[in-house]
């Protein structure tokens, strides 16, 4: 007896108080008859146990037999590949449902729930007869989704009724495993030809990602015939409208190899778009193109002299250019006021800037030598990009450059290695010029053997301008004169590409003028071949390169993009803050790449949902230094959905076989309800008694304690 | 450092104060920007030997206004008298040559001459009449490994920005005949052009010189211009 429970000291209390009240009751009676006496005492004993009986509630369990019926869940498969295919004549899903109404697939007694599975299930009262499709199909997550739920009633079977078709191309047998490890029997009714569905498409298109003008490179297709295995199949490769090549693969096998030999064309990039044509019995043609963009670089050095008018800098400068081996320079001369080119490399002739400028890609280098911004007004942007994607460009100076020719706040000054601003005109006051410590292009000229800078004849003035970009290098400066300490020639890295800046116009006087020997002559040479060496110096490789595997994507597929950044030394450089910006249908604008744990590598999903060209570009920085940017255009293409898929009863059989259930093809649906034979099903519940908690206690308490009060009152006793 | 009182502030905000700093300021701006945009240095040769070197006085004034309009050379208004010997010379981005009678050149000034028109000089010399005999004597002491070269009609020279199918142009007539085009070539360039049987200077003179007709005129200051553009540009 433990008298820690206040139960126990409950019931105590409740058994003393009751004698007690049975002890005064028989002293209130003992006036009363032996047998009234009796019997009141017997109904007041009896209320007192039960009140105290409800007081205490005692609890009593007790095991039960409950008898139901068994769990049945009914998946039907409602992906594209079942509500869309076979192209003609009745869906695989109208099939499916079909044998359902059929009722011979599911066994009678069964409680049935009904679910449509795609990517994911839900669940319906009744199959309807023409379902939203879904997205796509992931047999895996569907059924898991409906098996995972827990219930009252354990599911007895789950019915799948479905193609086998799944996006995921997950391998069969992790999808069952999965599967099992829910322990629910997956019978499965299979619809749906696992013959291929007839298509055309081009799994592969590759080639070289940068070949040099007039080299020869292949460009290698894997075309696939699924279906058409017996139809020949004609290629067509185009460059933008143009039909450059065409081939036709002879029936055969279903997948076929093409290859295209082609010799590199224009530098720039090049877009190659591989069309296959199948028959019309093709279950779709959107995956019938396939497209490769290849860069072609300049064979030899290219320049683009872009000269303000006929002068002596000039046609000094020209000869030297045009001695250089595997040089090649396309000049545009000025020769009226304010546009009116002549081509001078060659014979000269009249000649389209804006045709020359628009054709930048060929060129390794650019010099606009005394020509003004106006000349060249809605070109500058582009030269600014041209520079920015790795292209050399070079300010000569003269009455038309800098400051003075209205470069001020233009694009191209930005890029230059000196500040250019509006109020910078000419200095004419005599100069010397000297060298520099330090840089690149320092270095350069003191290895020419050059010494003695000072000593060379006096320039007759300069440009004026507000200074050198932080990070320029200068590599001579005026010695003297209102210029003292001004830039001479700078250089500086800008975006991928480079810059330099030369403010005089009369180096000529170190070539020929009355002070001039041979050793400003030797200057004079050493000068230009070290600003032409800097200008057509191979392009440093890209410090940002933008990677996407491939340059064509379905509608709302998800498109992995991969920034590498690397420093000039190409180290990769952690901690960089890189962006992609897109511009094509139904993108976002931008969005921001995130470090992974492969050093300098950077990572974005972007995503376009209409058909279309999805150009990006991805820009590099760190510290608000920019490091670079990259650019890749890419098609996006309408999505196939799961028009090719065929029909997997391996899938369905895997599934079966791994969760305990059985295959059968949906031919044989009437004797899966035999199949599963589901008994009703019992089960053991433990019951927990509370008379005290009854309805009927309670009445047989009231009810004595009416017959209590109706004989006292009746016997007139106390 | 001292800091300004009110009153010293307001004393230098006075109109005269800010025209006084605006005339300072403009002053500075316009030194600074003083154009060191030289023009080219055009010159006529002093030679000696007794041909008047200076004829055609109006000539070579007229060619530079002419060719100044037509093009956007950054010509002087006048030309600068050069003797052949002189190191000024080498300055020169194009040197003219005319007259009758002789022309003689000294040892010093031949070898002056030939080293400035190898190292990027241009010397046209034009026959006002009877300069032929003694410059083709002379240019052998300059040139004594190089002949003069009729240039083809098809040469750039003709065609640099004026354009002349049939060669030079006809502008005098002295003996008849046809004129020609004749040049010292240096690694492809022009370093000396001869224009004989033309008298392409005549042409260039004012219109009441010669009394040429306004069209031959025209035909000799585009030609002269096409030679200004050869020589600051190749």
């Amino acid at each position: 007896m433990d008298f820690n429970d206040p139960r126990m000291i409950l019931t105590i209390a409740g058994a003393v108080a009751a004698a007690l009240a049975l002890y005064l009751s028989s002293l209130r009676l003992r006036h009363a008859s032996a047998a009234r006496k009796a019997l009141l005492l017997g109904l007041r004993s009896a209320l007192l146990l039960m009140l105290l009986v409800a007081v205490l509630n005692p609890v009593r369990e007790r095991v039960q037999q409950m008898p139901h019926e068994p769990l049945m869940l009914v998946a039907l498969d409602a992906s594209p590949s079942m509500t869309k295919l076979p192209l003609d004549g009745r869906s695989r899903y109208a099939e499916a449902l079909a044998a359902l109404e059929g009722g011979a697939a599911v066994p009678d007694g069964a409680w049935v729930e009904r679910f449509l599975v795609g990517e994911g299930a839900s669940r319906v009262s009744e199959f309807p007869s023409s379902p939203q499709p879904s997205a796509g199909s992931d047999l895996q997550a569907a059924l898991s989704e409906l098996l995972r739920v827990p219930r009252d009633r354990r599911p007895a079977a789950c019915l799948l009724i479905s193609d086998g078709a799944d996006d995921t191309h997950r391998p069969l047998a992790r999808v069952a495993a999965g599967l099992a490890a829910y322990e629910i029997p997956v019978y499965c009714l299979g619809v749906g030809s696992s013959d291929p569905v007839p298509d055309v498409s081009i799994p592969g298109l590759v080639g070289p990602e940068t070949v040099v003008e007039g080299e020869r490179f292949e460009l290698r297709a894997l075309v696939r015939a699924a279906g058409l295995a017996d139809e020949p199949i004609a290629l067509s490769l185009r460059e933008g409208e143009r039909e450059i090549r065409s081939a036709r693969l002879e029936a055969g096998e279903v997948e076929r190899p093409a290859t295209f030999e082609l010799t590199a064309g224009d530098p720039g990039a090049h877009r190659y778009v591989l069309e296959a044509r199948g028959g019309a019995a093709e279950a779709t043609a959107a995956n019938n193109r396939r497209s490769i963009v290849v860069r072609v670089e300049p064979a030899e050095a290219r320049i683009l002299w872009i000269e303000g008018s006929p002068r002596r800098e000039y046609a000094f400068l020209r000869r030297l250019m045009l001695q250089i081996d595997d040089l090649d320079v396309t000049i545009l001369l000025r020769k009226q006021e304010p546009a009116e080119f002549w081509r001078d490399d060659g014979e000269p002739r009249r000649a389209s800037l804006a045709q020359v400028v628009g054709e930048l890609s060929r060129y390794r280098a650019v010099v606009l030598s005394n020509i003004d911004a106006g000349a060249l007004e809605g070109l500058t942007s582009r030269l600014a990009d041209y520079v920015t994607g790795g292209g050399a460009l070079a300010m000569l100076g003269g009455a038309d450059a800098f400051g003075a020719g209205g470069w001020a706040g233009t694009p191209v000054a930005g890029a230059l290695p000196v500040r250019v601003s509006g109020g910078d005109g000419l200095l004419a006051d005599p100069l010397p010029v000297r060298l520099s410590d330090g840089g690149e292009l320092s270095r350069a000229l003191l290895d020419s053997g050059i010494a003695d800078w000072e000593r060379l004849p006096l320039l007759e003035g300069m440009n004026a301008v507000a200074g050198v970009m932080p990070d320029a290098e200068v590599a001579l400066q005026a010695a003297g004169g209102a210029g003292a300490g001004a830039p001479v020639l700078a250089g500086r890295r800008f975006g991928a590409g480079r810059t330099l800046a030369v403010t005089v116009d009369d180096t000529w006087r170190w070539r020929q003028s009355p002070s001039a020997d041979a050793h400003s002559r030797a200057a004079w040479e050493a000068l230009w071949t070290t600003v032409v060496g800097r200008l057509i110096a191979p392009r440093v490789d890209r410090q940002v390169v933008l990677e996407l595997g491939r340059d064509t994507f379905e509608a709302g597929e998800p498109i992995r993009a991969d920034v590498h950044v690397t420093d000039e030394e190409m180290r990769p450089v952690a901690g960089a803050s890189v962006r992609i910006e897109i511009d094509g249908p139904g993108a976002e604008r931008e969005v921001a790449a995130d470090a992974t744990r492969d050093e300098g590598v950077y990572r974005a999903t972007v995503r376009a949902s209409g058909p279309g060209e999805l150009r990006l570009r991805a820009v590099a920085e760190r510290g608000g230094e920019a490091l670079g940017e990259d650019r890749r255009a890419v098609e996006v293409v309408e999505p196939l959905g799961e028009l090719t898929d065929a029909a997997r009863p391996e899938m369905l059989e895997a599934i079966a076989e791994q969760t305990g259930g059985r295959y059968l093809p949906l031919e044989r649906a009437d004797e899966m309800a035999d199949i599963l034979k589901l008994e009703p099903e019992t089960e053991r519940r433990t019951v927990r008694l509370q008379p005290a908690r009854t309805w009927w206690f309670f009445a047989l308490i009231l009810l004595i304690a009416a017959a209590d009060w109706l004989l006292r009152r009746r016997w007139g006793v106390g | 450092m001292t800091r300004n009182s009110p009153a010293r502030q307001e004393s230098e905000n006075t109109p005269m104060h800010r025209i006084a700093a605006a005339l300072i300021i403009i002053t500075l701006m316009l030194a600074a920007a003083v154009s060191a945009d030289a023009e080219e240095l055009i010159g006529r040769l002093e030679y000696s030997g007794g041909g008047d070197w200076y004829a055609n006085p109006t000539s070579l004034p007229n060619l530079l206004e002419f060719a100044g309009e037509h093009t956007n050379l950054d010509l002087p208004r006048r030309e600068v008298n050069v003797k052949p010997g002189a190191r000024e010379l080498h300055s020169f981005a194009y040197v003219h040559a005319t007259g009758h009678g002789r022309i003689s050149f000294s040892a010093e000034e031949a070898r002056n001459l030939r080293e400035y028109l190898l190292g990027g000089g241009f010397l046209h010399v034009d026959d006002n009449y009877g300069l032929d005999e003694s410059f083709r004597e002379e240019i052998r002491k300059i040139f004594p490994d190089r002949q003069l070269v009729e240039l083809p009609f098809s040469h750039p020279i003709y065609h640099c920005f004026f354009d002349f199918p049939d060669g030079l142009p006809k502008i005098h007539e002295h003996d008849g005949g046809p004129p020609g085009g004749y040049a010292i070539v240096h690694e492809g360039r022009v370093v000396l052009f001869y224009s004989h049987n033309t008298d392409l200077g005549d042409g260039w003179e004012s219109l009441e010189v010669h009394d040429n007709p306004e069209k031959v005129r025209l035909q000799a200051l585009r030609m002269g211009t096409n030679l200004l553009v050869y020589a600051l540009s190749r």
